[in-house]
């Protein structure tokens, strides 16, 4: 508006025309936040919210994945867990029928034979529960491929010897978890001599094993009582097994940590999750209410503007002029 | 003392002066909308009585009537050039933030369709990757998927690649549009320079003419930032950057500098025969900064290429330390094609499971632990997915402050604007106000005229007629 105070009616339309326009800019603009929910359409919108806005839609995206990666770890661990509950059951039992061997029952070679046999089959299912799967790959047998963690002999499979770790999973940026369990430790091994192939140490549960029904079924049941005759072996047999049962619960043990660690990390990402979710909404999403109160505003405003300007910009003093 | 019929003279001047008044107001109210149209007014002077004819002469010596000395333009050459300058700044800004429009909306961040979200996904693949490792089943799903977000990638950032050259392009031939729409008007106003050097030669009103040069002007300054140098002779020299641009009534030939068909190479503006020149302000110098090697296009495909560069770098580091499926290592996930850009030449260089070195060498397949480490990678400080946030954000503020700049220029170029319209635009009302007292005014000649008129009749017919 000049100084001079004269007012053109080209003046008063370009005038009118811009208000108009801008108040169909807001509206537009409005708009757009109510059609797509969101208050940051671009990064100009809000060039920091924008940084932030990426960087949680990262972070959700990963916490997502993180939230498989849990769920995934978990039924690695479950099945672990419940491979070593089935073997400390399966050992007890192998070692209550060690004790009886070694008590009443052994008179007779065919009471012995039943108790052979009855530790043979649970030699089998223990080796079973030794190389128990999930989804194809054995859990004890660590980052290795290899089909079954332990031979039939009771000694680790040679490749999962070779310098494998375990099977980790991300549970966070900053953890990962083992979901498999140390086979190895949990049943023993046998480690033998590459070059002689002597056995060198012999820890194994299945040798344990082994060893008793090799006593049972001894000839020399009986005549020979020295510290390397069957009833030698079966008193080590007792102890081996103890031995083998706490190795078994230790190992549980630590399958059981595990799986509470990844529990409590999976309630604290779902947690997160939400956190993530409701600070990006914070940011990034639209308040309704508030959009479609400016948006009623805006559009009064406009119509207004529209109404007014039809108005004012008819007359001219030769309507009045006669 | 004036002749008897020296009255006649008078009323008809009067006469004369209404209707020459009635003219210039007609021609007002029809260029009420005509752009660049500055009101017109006739300029009226009393005319002085007869000089004293002899020495003898007495009595009274009365005004003979009225002349027109001039049809005079209203317009004030302050308000015009605040128009000028004006409209440059919103020319630059407007075409400024314009561009930043472009490659903002070309971003698609932040969204699904950005390559934020290819990144994550990317990432993802691979702790999937590392999820499934030595899994015959779900292996080779998670690895094909690997490999397909992977390629998404790659053609995610390849195609950020060519729309910021293919903008770019496009920014280049609307500044050529721009700078023959630049010559037109120089020659143009040269043109009217010439016209308007004849008329006033011979003494005519070249005010429309005046108004034309005027509203081209105005056109060239959003354009370039011209100003202006008024000459003695009426006729107005334009400068664009300093350098004369229109001399009189010749005008110089502007032309871009730099390879049309090489996106990103530096393009600059030179007269036709000589020296360069540097638009000060208005759209061709946005336009000529949004093409310079450092301009907001090559900043787009330079992102892309040093996401491009980072990311083949930092994934092949830790890829090479792993296994693939034959035991070997040192193998490369990401190829860049020297030849070509990076943003272009990035490849995945694994087809299948056997190429994806997800774990460390002799840990067995099962190990996943190389994927993992480059699902890490990304959102690690100086990642990837850091380094893109940063530029998307960078952009986004360039694009608010060039948006609120051409907004203040735009609103100061239109205040500019209104206040010559105040000055110098038509006002019907006001026009309507001048038709009445110029209507009124020729009435009044023309009854003077008729008293005359009567006056002379009794004078000469009715003389001497004494008791007839």
């Amino acid at each position: 508006m000049s100084a001079i105070g004269r007012v053109t009616g080209q003046q008063l339309y370009s005038s009118s025309q811009t208000s108009i326009n801008a108040a169909r800019l807001r509206l537009s603009a409005l708009q757009e936040q109510a059609s797509s929910g969101l208050v940051i359409n671009r990064p100009s919108d809000d060039p920091t919210g924008t940084a932030t806005v990426l960087r949680l839609r990262g972070e959700l995206a990963a916490n997502t994945q993180y939230g498989t990666n849990m769920a995934d770890g978990l039924s690695w661990l479950r099945t672990a867990d419940s491979a070593f509950s089935t073997s400390t059951d399966l050992v007890r039992k192998a070692s209550d029928l060690t004790v009886q061997a070694a008590n009443a029952g052994t008179s007779s070679p065919a009471a012995r034979e039943a108790i052979a046999t009855q530790l043979v089959s649970i030699k089998q299912d223990l080796l079973a529960q030794a190389n128990t799967t999930y989804l194809g790959r054995s859990v004890f047998a660590g980052t290795s491929d290899a089909a079954t963690a332990f031979n039939a002999d009771g000694t680790v499979n040679s490749t999962v010897t070779a310098g494998s770790g375990l099977v980790q999973r991300r549970i966070s940026a900053t953890e990962t978890v083992a979901v498999s369990a140390d086979g190895a430790a949990a049943f023993g091994t046998v480690v033998k001599d590459p070059a002689t192939g002597a056995v060198t140490s012999d820890t194994s549960v299945f040798s344990s094993l082994d060893k008793v029904i090799a006593a049972l079924r001894s000839p020399d049941w009986g005549t020979d009582l020295s510290a390397t005759g069957p009833q030698a072996a079966i008193t080590g047999g007792i102890t081996a097994m103890q031995t083998a049962r706490n190795a078994l619960t230790t190992q549980q043990a630590v399958v059981g940590t595990a799986y509470a660690r990844v529990e409590a990390a999976q309630s604290r990402n779902s947690d997160a999750a939400v956190q993530l979710e409701k600070q990006r909404s914070g940011i990034q999403d639209a308040d309704t209410a508030s959009v479609l109160l400016n948006l009623k505003t805006q559009e009064l405003a406009y119509q207004t503007s529209l109404q007014v300007t039809a108005q004012v910009l008819q007359p001219t003093l030769m309507n009045f002029l006669k | 003392m004036a002749s008897t019929f020296g009255l006649l003279n008078s009323a008809y001047s009067g006469l004369a002066a209404a209707r020459a008044a009635l003219e210039v107001t007609g021609q007002n109210v029809a260029n009420v909308n005509t752009p660049g149209y500055t009101r017109q007014r006739v300029d009226l002077a009393s005319l002085p009585g007869v000089d004293k004819s002899s020495l003898f002469t007495t009595g009274l010596n009365i005004g003979t009537g009225v002349q027109i000395t001039g049809i005079s333009r209203i317009s004030d050459s302050l308000i015009d050039a605040r128009v000028r300058d004006t409209a440059s700044s919103s020319g630059y800004w407007t075409a400024a933030s314009t561009a930043l429009s472009v490659v903002e909306n070309g971003l698609g961040e932040p969204g699904d369709t950005g390559l934020s979200a290819s990144l994550t996904q990317f990432s993802n693949a691979w702790q999937t990757m590392a999820n499934t490792a030595g899994n015959s089943t779900t292996g080779p799903a998670a690895a094909s998927a690997l490999l397909g977000s992977a390629q998404a990638l790659a053609d995610r950032i390849a195609s950020g690649y060519s729309t910021a050259s293919k903008a770019w392009s496009t920014a280049r031939s609307s500044a050529e549009a721009s700078v023959d729409q630049v010559n037109r008007t120089g020659v143009q106003i040269a043109a009217l320079n010439d016209q308007i050097l004849r008329i006033a030669a011979t003494g005519g009103n070249a005010n429309e003419l005046i108004d034309q040069r005027g509203a081209a002007i105005n056109a060239l300054s959003a354009a370039t930032g011209a100003t202006t140098r008024e000459n003695a002779n009426g006729t107005v020299d334009v400068l664009i950057g300093g350098s004369t641009f229109v001399s009189g009534t010749s005008a110089r030939t502007l032309q871009l500098t730099g390879a049309a068909a090489a996106p990103f190479t530096a393009t600059g503006l030179r007269f036709s025969a000589g020296a360069a020149v540097q638009a000060d302000g208005g759209s061709l110098a946005a336009q000529l900064s949004t093409l310079a090697p450092e301009g907001v296009y090559s900043q787009a495909a330079n992102a892309y290429s040093a996401v491009a560069t980072q990311l083949a770098t930092d994934v092949n580091a830790v890829h090479r330390q792993g296994a693939i499926a034959d035991g070997t290592t040192g193998h490369d996930f990401f190829a860049l094609d020297a030849s070509k850009p990076a943003a272009i030449g990035l490849s995945v260089v694994p087809t299948s499971q056997s190429g994806i070195a997800a774990g460390k060498p002799g840990a067995g397949s099962g190990d996943g632990s190389i994927a993992d480490a480059i699902s890490q990678l990304g959102s690690k400080a100086g990642g990837v997915d850091r380094g893109w946030a940063a530029y998307v954000a960078g952009v986004g503020a360039q694009t608010k402050a060039a948006t609120t700049q051409a907004d203040v220029a735009a609103t100061a170029s239109s205040a500019a604007q209104s206040a010559q319209t105040s000055q110098s635009g038509v006002d019907l009302d006001e026009e309507t106000a001048n038709l009445v007292v110029f209507q009124h005014a020729y009435q009044g000649a023309a009854r003077v005229l008729t008293a005359i008129d009567e006056m002379l009749d009794t004078l000469i017919n009715r003389t001497g007629l004494v008791g007839r």
